[in-house]
């Protein structure tokens, strides 16, 4: 079958009424689990999995593949509105979209974040499509020193998440890293700084983390700024919908992100949150502006919001074509599958053309779902600003609880988020930011682990990391960032000092 | 008109009243019966939802659900590889209505491990086992190794040079592999993954040489061509490839390890009620439809009374044990 007459085929498939049907449900209640703190794809499809035992197998796919794009959606609503990201993935789009909030914008940024969704959804489905079994050998070739490499590139995004001051964000990326090792060592198991608490064998839960630092956090300083009788949004809500100037200067980091996100997509482990942060940094740094990013700029939240969902479609790769599950999301659809009686793998698109296919156009509708929900909806999520602060703050608070405690009903998180929610509070009054904070913590565990199996490879020598070739073109492009990064500030310092 | 509207507001507060009346009124009423069980019983599962410890609650939860005649609530406690499950278990009230659904990594292999956990597998009474999975020993299909004994040979001439990658540092089936590869005496590197994804994807793109992993996701990948099986670490030979030997027909009986699964309760918990449960098990196997379910997910039904259940604890316990005092997941 080729390409074409497997589209026809899918969409005959996916176009049949219950299939429909399941595929609205599944974007709708994505949206609606993405929404909340602390729940994001994998909530959302926890959550559907039950109900799709009763379901014939390509509506039950199609249902939780909206379920994981609705909620990769439904987590930048929040951002931008009362800056509480659902998960590590929407840190990013807080950074500059709750600015824009507060200076009356919400509307364009919620307005750009689905249209920058819907088109790098439609792109990424498109590479899928016809990209697919080519690019699943590439992702193969990713061994641990290739892994650690693009980790450490990632990592070395942190230069470009701060408006402030760099060796603040180098000291909280250092925190991190350091607040990672907590629980059992990758290699042996070994339990470290869990102080017998069984609850963070684990290690501590990020969500719970990022909950506290920027939703927790958010709800002290706001209570702070009501009390001395400030106004928390700085300017009334003006428009909407983005403005014609907003669209141009959008298109193109919508384009690039997207393809940030699906080449990132496609290997497995690399999951939806380094995209975001490298297709953030890439705009920061081709950007005439980079000094206004992090104040409301409408391109810092159009592109990383394409690169998140663009990557939804990259990891689907692995998974139809190799079995082989991306990120937890699709760890999640093996399930399914296999509780379906399918075995995902090299023989899906063979054995069963209808799931291939009928999943597939199922995303093209999909992401019509989600513009043609999510646009009209913009006014009415700007309302929630509105909610008098009284009401509002609690409600936050009690969602996060609920959220936080929610992903593994350990008790444990809920006293973590409350933790880092005074320690963000204190970091936001000392200028210290949280994203290159969260951007290490996220890393952190695989950049452990990858460089620990890379030495096993190795036998210790570290020298061989450039015998690979995309491993050293990842470690010397880590290099290039950190010295572009770092030496106009160095420069500008030493011009400083008299006598020069 | 007035009063007309004052009196249906009283008819709706009274109808309102009545059935909140009723609606307390009826659990109290099945409370005084005290017949097991009355009210929902919570099941706690010590993994993610969708891993394969969950699927396999989940499908005969629902007949267990349907022949006790109450709902089964599914509460997935995952930290501390299942830890933090099995010991709320431990100490919740043994009234049958909090339930393990078992599995012997968190409940025996855990432990042994991590010197954090204080339970046991005796801190809980067994219900009874009802199936199990495979572990088998995987390599691409390009390997020169055709058989255990051509792996065997050829490692015992260049020791370390062959890696396998794990699902994890604890995890039953990389013991199984360290246990044969110590009766065999053979020093084969072992790179711990984080699951099962990452592993299959590394033994795919040749970045380890070999794999023990779960037979469930790697079924499709061997029929497809790309893996080969070398042996498999069960009882009995797999019946999706009845050529594959098992690992005590090539001279390895300690690595036997499948992956179990079964119920478990609170020490204290009547008679009755494990009995009630027990036969509650025993007739949802005994369903054509919870066998090709189970199936589908790759596990056969296995059903063991709870003293055969205690036998097979005592054995793995055993045997782990023995290999963790040796040195076990230190030891490189």
């Amino acid at each position: 079958m080729d390409i074409f007459q497997g589209l026809i085929y899918g969409f005959s498939v996916s176009l049949q009424l219950s299939n429909l049907f399941a595929c609205l449900l599944g974007v709708v209640l994505g949206t609606v689990v993405g929404d909340l703190p602390g729940l994001g794809p994998v909530a959302a499809i926890a959550l559907l999995l039950p109900i799709t035992l009763k379901m014939s197998t390509v509506a039950s796919i199609i249902m939780l593949a909206g379920g994981f794009y609705g909620a990769m959606y439904g987590g930048s609503i929040t951002s931008i509105l009362v800056n509480i990201p659902g998960e590590s993935a929407s840190v990013v789009t807080c950074l500059d979209g709750y600015p824009m909030a507060q200076k009356g914008r919400a509307g364009p940024a919620l307005a750009i974040s689905a249209i920058g969704s819907f088109v790098a959804g439609t792109l990424s489905i498109l590479g899928l499509t016809f990209l697919g079994p080519l690019l699943a050998k590439f992702a193969l070739k990713f061994g641990a020193p290739e892994f650690f490499s693009l980790i450490l590139f990632g990592l070395t995004m942190i230069a470009y998440l701060t408006s402030g001051s760099w060796i603040k964000a180098v000291l909280m990326a250092a925190l991190g890293l350091t607040l990672r090792t907590v629980g059992a060592d990758p290699i042996e198991g070994t339990p470290r700084f869990t102080y017998g608490f069984t609850s963070i064998m684990d290690g501590i839960e990020i969500t719970a983390i990022v909950i506290g630092l920027f939703a927790i956090s958010e709800v002290f300083f706001n209570i702070e700024r009501t009390l001395q009788n400030r106004e928390i949004l700085s300017a009334p809500i003006t428009g909407l919908w983005p403005t014609c100037r907003d669209l141009r200067v959008s298109a193109a980091p919508i384009g690039r992100g997207s393809l940030i996100g699906f080449f990132l997509g496609i290997i497995p482990g690399i999951g939806p949150v380094v995209p975001t942060f490298i297709s953030y940094g890439v705009e920061k740094r081709i950007s005439r502006h980079p000094e206004r990013f992090g104040t409301g700029m409408i391109e810092a939240v159009a592109a990383p919001e394409a690169a998140n969902n663009a990557a939804t479609g990259g990891s689907l790769i692995p998974l139809f074509s190799l079995g082989i599950p991306a990120n937890l999301v699709m760890a999640l659809l093996i399930s399914a599958l296999m509780l379906h009686g399918i075995q995902p793998g090299p023989l899906l698109m063979r054995d069963h053309p209808e799931v291939f296919w009928g999943v597939i156009t199922s995303m093209y509708t999909g992401n019509v779902f989600l513009l043609i929900l999510n646009l009209p909806l913009v006014g009415i999520w700007v309302k929630i600003l509105k909610i008098p602060y009284f009401l509002l703050f609690p409600l936050i608070i009690l969602l996060c609880v609920i959220g936080v405690y929610s992903v593994n009903s350990n008790p444990m998180d809920i006293v973590v988020m409350t933790l880092f929610g005074g320690i963000g509070y204190f970091m936001r009054k000392f200028g210290y930011e949280a994203a290159p904070m969260v951007l290490a913590l996220v890393l952190g565990g695989i950049l452990e682990l990858t460089f620990r199996q890379s030495l096993i490879f190795f036998r210790g020598d570290l020298t061989l990391f450039f015998s690979r070739p995309i491993a050293a073109i990842f470690l010397i492009a880590a290099f290039l960032v950190i010295l572009s990064a770092f030496l106009p500030g160095l420069k500008k310092i030493r011009s400083q000092v008299p006598g020069e | 008109m007035k009063r007309g509207q004052r009196n249906k507001a009283g008819t709706g507060t009274l109808i309102i009243m009545l059935a909140l009346g009723l609606f307390l009124f009826v659990p109290l009423c099945q409370a005084a019966e005290s017949v097991y069980p009355n009210r929902p019983i919570e099941i706690v599962v010590p993994s993610e939802p969708g891993a394969f410890g969950d699927l396999g609650p989940r499908i005969l939860g629902q007949k267990v659900s349907e022949i006790l005649g109450v709902p089964l609530v599914i509460s997935n406690r995952p930290t501390a590889s299942g830890a933090a499950g099995v010991e709320a278990v431990t100490r919740a009230k043994p009234d049958g209505y909090t339930i393990l659904a078992a599995a012997n990594a968190p409940v025996i292999l855990v432990p042994l491990v991590n010197p954090q956990v204080s339970y046991t597998f005796r801190k809980l009474l067994p219900i009874a086992v009802f199936a199990y999975s495979s572990n088998v020993l995987v390599v691409r299909s390009d390997s020169p190794h055709k058989t255990m004994n051509d792996l065997v040979a050829f490692a015992k001439k260049n020791p370390g040079k062959l890696t396998y990658g794990s699902t994890g540092a604890a995890h039953i089936s990389r013991i199984s592999m360290e246990l044969l590869k110590e009766a065999a005496g053979v020093d084969i590197v072992h790179v711990p993954y984080q699951g099962g994804g990452s592993l299959r994807a590394a033994i795919l793109g040749g970045h380890v040489d070999l794999a023990p992993i779960s037979i469930a996701p790697v079924l499709s990948l061997v029929k497809a061509g790309n893996l080969r099986v070398l042996v498999s670490f069960s009882e009995n030979r797999l019946d999706e490839l009845p050529d594959v030997p098992t690992a005590k027909e090539v001279g390895y009986p300690n690595s036997v390890l499948p992956t179990w699964l079964g119920y478990m309760a609170p020490l204290g918990t009547p008679r009755p009620i494990i009995d009630k449960w027990n036969q509650a098990i025993q007739k949802a196997l005994s369903d054509p439809g919870v066998k090709s379910e189970l199936e589908k997910v790759a596990l056969t039904i296995d059903y063991k009374t709870p003293e055969v259940m205690t036998q097979v604890m005592e054995r793995e316990e055993r045997i782990l044990s023995e290999w963790v005092k040796k040195g076990g997941l230190t030891r490189k």
